[in-house]
């Protein structure tokens, strides 16, 4: 179970989105998992080891990074793709649970095409918009959560070059220098961007459901 | 999520991409993405560990380290590879867009719509004509954008293409000046060169797909205009020998009446 086995499930869901929603997971699979993969792990792979302090007292360097690193930045992003990918399974399940359910109509005797059945497009209207359109919801919420938690965490988004430690048994006040910290300003920033940009899509992706929904029932007034 | 996965999404795209199209994503799949995976990763592998500093100072390394490398060159090449795979998809988006709209006339049953089964629709391979010619145009030109953009950013970061072997650093808390030494200098910049060159002919490849795509333009172009009754975008072949028998009616028409009047 991997980001491969993940792309597999999110795939189908992607049958069932709006144009917006394939656009969003698309970005979310090649700007997102994949640099997190192919780039951001290997910056962050040395990070305990090359943390460096100023002193030879032992249990200095992992009482520090400790201290400053309480979660990786990586095992957060991590984190972060698998909530925000979540709520699409909502959409997953309802789509399943109609499709049983038109199955069972078929089966009790109705004339159903059952190949039809299987490969039809659902679209997103009744139940299933409120399924939808609380998916987005819950996306943009997780997305804006682990913004404030990175945020608060580091004290912002700037990996800092030297930490100063006097946690103990570190003597007085240490220095422990912290491995390639521009790198990983400039991916944090990376990732920060993309994840802006993957709200506005939401938020966009909001907008055009309830308008949608807005015009119909204006159609059926009139 | 990984550089398979973006061949498999990538590869998708090759079916409607010109000749040259192809020939440019191989080369950017065997001779960049292959080489980034399989060499150049375990070159720049061990460049933090042996990267080593002439000091006892705690700390220097690190900081000496982070002064001349912001960003490595691996890091640099996969988000290039990916920035330029990228556009691509924009012409997998209109092609997905167009089939939909194929799909939903043929659900209809639409009288206009030639195909006779949903199979065919998706089997089709989209011709690069009207409004995909544009995206695929404009995808073009963002690649061109992209990798002149990282090509610069790498020559400013790193002051030309060459790996120093030696480098001296005066940053806190090194004490003084310390020299420092690079790991595998001639290997990295063998390797950095060759990134380059085959920057290069991708970015020379997309030139040539660009004025390909511009040239096939303007030629159709010029046959319209000099023959106007002919609209080569809506027809068929079933069309084409329609409209060919209505040209030699009209035209044996047209002898008959001047016949007559002479």
């Amino acid at each position: 179970m991997d980001w491969g086995s993940l792309h597999a499930i999110l795939g189908g869901v992607n049958k069932h989105s709006t144009s917006i929603g394939k656009i969003w997971l698309t970005v979310l699979f090649i700007f997102r998992i994949m640099i997190l993969v192919v780039a951001a792990e290997r910056v962050w792979g040395d990070e305990q080891q090359d943390f460096v302090c100023n002193t030879l007292q032992p249990g200095c360097k992992n009482v520090c990074y400790d201290h400053f690193f309480p979660i990786s930045h990586i095992r957060l992003w991590a984190l972060q793709l698998i909530f925000v990918s979540t709520p699409a399974l909502l959409v997953a399940m309802h789509v399943a649970y109609t499709r049983h359910e038109k199955k069972r109509r078929f089966r009790n005797g109705e004339k159903i095409n059952i190949e039809e059945l299987k490969n039809e497009k659902i679209h997103i209207q009744g139940p299933l918009w409120w399924t939808y359109t609380s998916s987005i919801f819950f996306r943009i919420i997780f997305e804006a959560i682990f913004m404030y938690t990175f945020y608060y965490m580091y004290d912002g988004y700037q990996m800092p070059r030297l930490v100063k430690c006097n946690a103990w048994p570190c003597p007085n006040t240490v220095d422990c220098f912290v491995s390639r910290p521009t790198e990983k300003t400039m991916f944090t920033i990376f990732m920060l961007a993309v994840s802006g940009i993957c709200i506005l899509l939401n938020l966009a992706e909001l907008c055009y459901l309830v308008i949608k929904v807005c015009m119909r029932e204006r159609r059926k007034s009139t | 999520m990984d550089w398979g996965a973006l061949q498999t999404i990538l590869g998708g795209v090759n079916k409607h991409s010109t000749s040259i199209g192809k020939i440019w994503l191989t080369v950017l799949f065997i001779f960049r993405i292959m080489i980034l995976v399989v060499a150049a990763e375990r070159v720049w592998g061990d460049e933090q560990d042996d990267f080593i500093c002439n000091t006892l100072q705690p700390g220097c390394k690190n900081v000496c380290y982070d002064h001349f490398f912001p960003i490595s060159h691996i890091r640099l090449w996969a988000l290039q590879l990916i920035f330029v795979s990228t556009p691509a998809l924009l012409v997998a988006m209109h092609v997905a867009y167009r089939r939909h709209e194929k799909k939903r006339q043929f659900r209809k049953g639409d009288q206009k719509c030639e195909y006779k089964d949903i199979e065919e629709i998706r089997a089709q391979r989209f011709r690069i004509e009207g409004t995909l010619w544009w995206t695929y145009t404009s995808s073009i030109f963002f690649r061109l954008i992209f990798e002149a953009v990282f090509m610069y950013a790498f020559y400013f970061m790193y002051d030309g293409f060459r790996m120093p072997r030696l480098m001296k650093c005066s940053a806190w808390p090194c004490p003084n000046t310390v020299d420092c030494f690079v790991s595998r200098p001639t290997e990295k910049t063998v390797f950095t060169i060759f990134m380059i060159a085959v920057s290069s002919i991708c970015i020379m490849l997309n030139v040539a797909e660009l004025c390909y795509l511009l040239v096939k333009f303007f030629l159709k172009r010029s046959r319209k205009a000099g023959n106007p009754k002919h609209h080569p975008n809506h027809e068929t072949k079933e069309e084409t020998k329609q409209n060919e028998m209505n040209e030699l009616i009209s035209d044996s028409c047209q002898n008959t009446v001047t016949g007559f009047s002479s």
